[in-house]
């Protein structure tokens, strides 16, 4: 008499079953969100710097100094096709036409072909990698080359890194290129050799018009926050919710 | 490193980074026109900066655009005393002296 | 190098536009199109060989071990463009040993290896171990080594062991159909997750790459079965390969429909990159889209296999149109991942312009290093079809 043997496959079964939903419900009460979001958000020390960077789009002269000195300060092949940082100039015309270019990526300055009757509205736009806290290049990267520092930086390792390209086609922002000589994928590091000995970055180091900021985003007193504060700021392409810490105050919404 | 910083210029060049900062050039970093320093301050009397002194150079931010609206202070290149430097006139450190 | 640079410089003034500085190149070309198309032939293969084992459809029997066969001869090669491609190819293993969790691309390698070895490896050594063994009791010189070698030291005939080599065969096909939709699907995945890219980011993706694998496949081996069939001389069952187009025929029907749902849902939608896309299509993808992919790789084999099910002429007229059908679906399907991958890097993510793609003949990224991992598969089913020649088995299980 008992239990048949396939009753009691079937009783251990569903008693497992029920261990693994248990366990499942419970880990998810405890971190109730983490448990389901992807990747990291605000790191958990308020007392360590986290990264953010500001870009007023009114004080941009599109002088083009920035993406040249990160070419030099990062040894970046100076060819028109790989930059880390590269300005952007917008023209609307009146009939609402809009004009995008970024001749060498602006290096050697821009010209103005538009007549200036025609122009309803024109601004320069500087890119750069936006550092993101939901980062979709990291996320995409078969072997974990490129990662996201405690404080906030997106990085990758050049030794590791295969090559794949998965990250240059996973970030909406085209900031991100495979270095020609090296292999692999490359891009802005915010000069992380520089500010993690005290310095700022190349670039806003030598803008003219304190277009670009640097600042610590866990730094509640601190500048870029103040910025932040003060300014009505803008991420590029919010739906995608790539949790960009490139902020744009005066961001018009023909800019890509 | 090639970029050395302000601060580092002004170690030794305090009378410049001084004038600079009385003038409309005061937010500019020394680096921005002298280019990359971080050579010279390792190794003053070996190696030089830079000094630009071509109208084009000065061009890069003052020549004209209509992007650049009033932002900054803007000359057409090839109307406005086409036959002289720009700093034969503009003091670089202090441009209105 | 300065020939790379030549060739960049060229193609910034074929930039219609305004793109990203950085995207001037495109990333994937010619043989990342490749990867998916041959991995979907494989998956597609061997739906179709399990759709006999597994769902005892009979009929298709003659076509079984060919499928097989035919799907491990692809296996083996659809590694190399991919690899090729790398930037750093000799750190490929790096995906092995360290792979990232959160990336599909990093599940490859276990998917492939456990795909190789323990379902197409397995299955067909299951499947032939009764014939190796008696192969290699007959058989002399090195063709007989490799039985003797193949068997594994697994010589047992006996009717119980046999009787095991079909269980172990069967689970392992049924196994093996969730792998290849893992196979192809996590393909798809791969693009349909990149929220970066409006022409990739679809639910529908990986659906729609694994109804594509399948017509694929199932094209494949109705080609390679006609092939086979008229290079040995022998005649054809035409109830298997009636069956076999019936099968093409009706997958055919729901990769169209799913393709079509996913333009309709899009220009219905007409989203943020709408405009973009329409002139990419329109323009650039015009001629591998709409004439390639959709005209002759799509509605012209409808027609054809469509006119069959309700009027059914002659055998030698639906062989024409059965081969005629089998080479536009292969030919479509791979425009297929033509318009996918390479349309996807056409246009800008700015959504403001374009660039091009220049493919080279030779190079590693090259047209003709492309041609050749295509035809070296039919060089490793002409070798498998000599070593384990399906029509001379002993038994057939």
């Amino acid at each position: 008499m008992g239990i048949s043997s396939k009753e009691q496959s079937r009783r251990k079964f569903i008693k497992s079953a029920a261990v693994a939903a248990g366990g499942l419900l419970a880990t998810g009460m405890i971190n109730p969100f983490n448990a389901v979001l992807f990747a990291m958000d605000r790191p958990e020390d308020p007392t360590k710097p986290w990264w953010g960077y500001a870009i007023d789009i009114t004080k941009c002269i599109g002088c083009g100094r920035c993406a040249n000195a990160c070419k030099t300060e990062n040894n970046v092949p100076r060819e028109p096709f790989y930059f880390r940082t590269w300005v952007e100039q917008y023209t609307i015309l009146n009939d609402g036409t809009v004009k995008v270019e970024s001749p060498n990526g602006g290096i050697d300055g821009f010209k103005q072909t538009v007549a200036e009757e025609d122009i309803f509205k024109s601004f320069f736009v500087p890119k750069m990698c936006n550092h993101c806290s939901k980062s979709p290049c990291v996320q995409v990267c078969p072997v974990g080359a490129t990662y996201v520092t405690p404080d906030g930086v997106v990085l990758v390792d050049e030794t590791y890194c295969i090559g794949c390209r998965y990250c240059v086609q996973a970030c909406p922002y085209g900031c991100r290129y495979i270095h020609p000589e090296k292999n692999v994928a490359d891009k802005c590091t915010l000069c992380y050799h520089r500010i993690s000995k005290g310095k700022t970055t190349a670039c806003v180091e030598v803008c003219p018009t304190q277009a670009r900021m640097l600042g610590d985003l866990n730094d509640k007193k601190g500048p870029l926050v103040k910025f932040l504060k003060e300014h009505n700021c803008l991420v590029l392409k919010p739906h995608l919710n790539t949790g960009s810490k490139l902020y744009y105050n005066e961001l018009s919404q023909e800019v890509g | 490193m090639q970029y050395a910083g302000k601060d580092a210029c002004a170690e030794c060049h305090d009378d410049k980074t001084e004038e600079l900062s009385s003038g409309m050039h005061a937010n500019l970093s020394c680096e921005t026109c002298h280019g990359p320093g971080m050579k010279h301050y390792d190794n003053p009397d070996v190696t030089n900066i830079i000094k630009p002194s071509e109208r084009a150079f000065c061009g890069i931010c003052h020549s004209f655009n209509p992007t650049r609206k009033d932002k900054i202070a803007q000359i057409d290149l090839s109307e406005h005393n086409v036959d002289n430097k720009c700093i034969e006139c503009h003091n670089p450190h202090n441009p209105w002296e | 190098m300065e020939q790379h640079y030549q060739h960049l410089y060229e193609m910034l003034s074929q930039v219609h536009g305004y793109i990203y500085p950085n995207e001037i190149d495109l990333q994937w070309g010619l043989l990342i199109v490749l990867y998916p198309y041959i991995t979907g032939l494989v998956a597609g293969a061997f739906i179709l060989a399990s759709l006999e084992r597994v769902f005892n459809v009979k009929v298709l029997k003659p076509t079984y071990h060919l499928a097989l066969l035919t799907a491990l001869s692809f296996l083996l090669v659809a590694t190399m463009p991919l690899v090729s491609h790398l930037g750093h190819p000799e750190r490929a293993y790096e995906i092995m040993t360290t792979p990232h969790g959160g990336s599909a691309m990093a599940i490859f390698g276990f998917v492939y290896l456990w795909y190789l070895m323990v379902v197409l490896l397995l299955e067909i050594w299951f499947d032939y171990r009764r014939d190796i063994v008696l192969w290699s009791r007959t058989t002399k010189g090195f063709k007989g080594m490799l039985y003797k070698i193949l068997t594994l030291g697994v010589t047992d005939l006996s009717p119980k062991t046999v009787k095991w080599d079909d269980k172990l065969g069967y689970i392992i096909t049924l196994v093996g159909i969730p792998s290849a939709f893992i196979l192809h699907g996590y393909v798809g995945f791969i693009f349909g997750s990149v929220k970066a890219n409006p022409w990739w980011s679809t639910v529908l993706m990986p659906v729609i790459f694994l109804f594509s694998a399948m017509v694929s496949g199932i094209a494949l081996v109705l080609f390679i079965y006609m092939a086979v069939s008229f290079l040995r001389k022998q005649k054809i069952d035409m109830l298997a390969l009636d069956t076999i187009a019936k099968y093409l025929f009706y997958i055919l029907i729901i990769d169209f429909t799913l393709e079509g749902l996913d333009q309709i849902h899009r220009i219905y939608e007409a989203e943020e990159s709408f405009e973009i896309l329409s002139l990419l299509v329109h323009g650039k993808l015009f001629i591998t889209l709409f004439i390639f992919q959709i005209f002759m790789g799509t509605i012209i084999p409808l027609a054809s296999l469509g006119t069959l099910q309700v009027y059914k002429p002659k055998e030698k007229t639906r062989r024409i149109i059965y081969l005629a059908s089998s080479l536009l679906v292969l030919f479509g399907v791979f425009f297929m991942r033509w318009n996918v991958v390479i349309g996807g890097q056409l246009f800008s993510k700015s959504f403001y312009g374009f660039t091009d793609y220049k493919l080279n003949l030779i190079g590693s990224e090259g047209l003709l290093m492309s041609i050749t991992w295509v035809i070296i598969p039919f060089f490793i089913l002409a070798f498998l079809l000599w070593l384990l020649p399906p029509w001379k088995k002993i038994h057939d299980e």
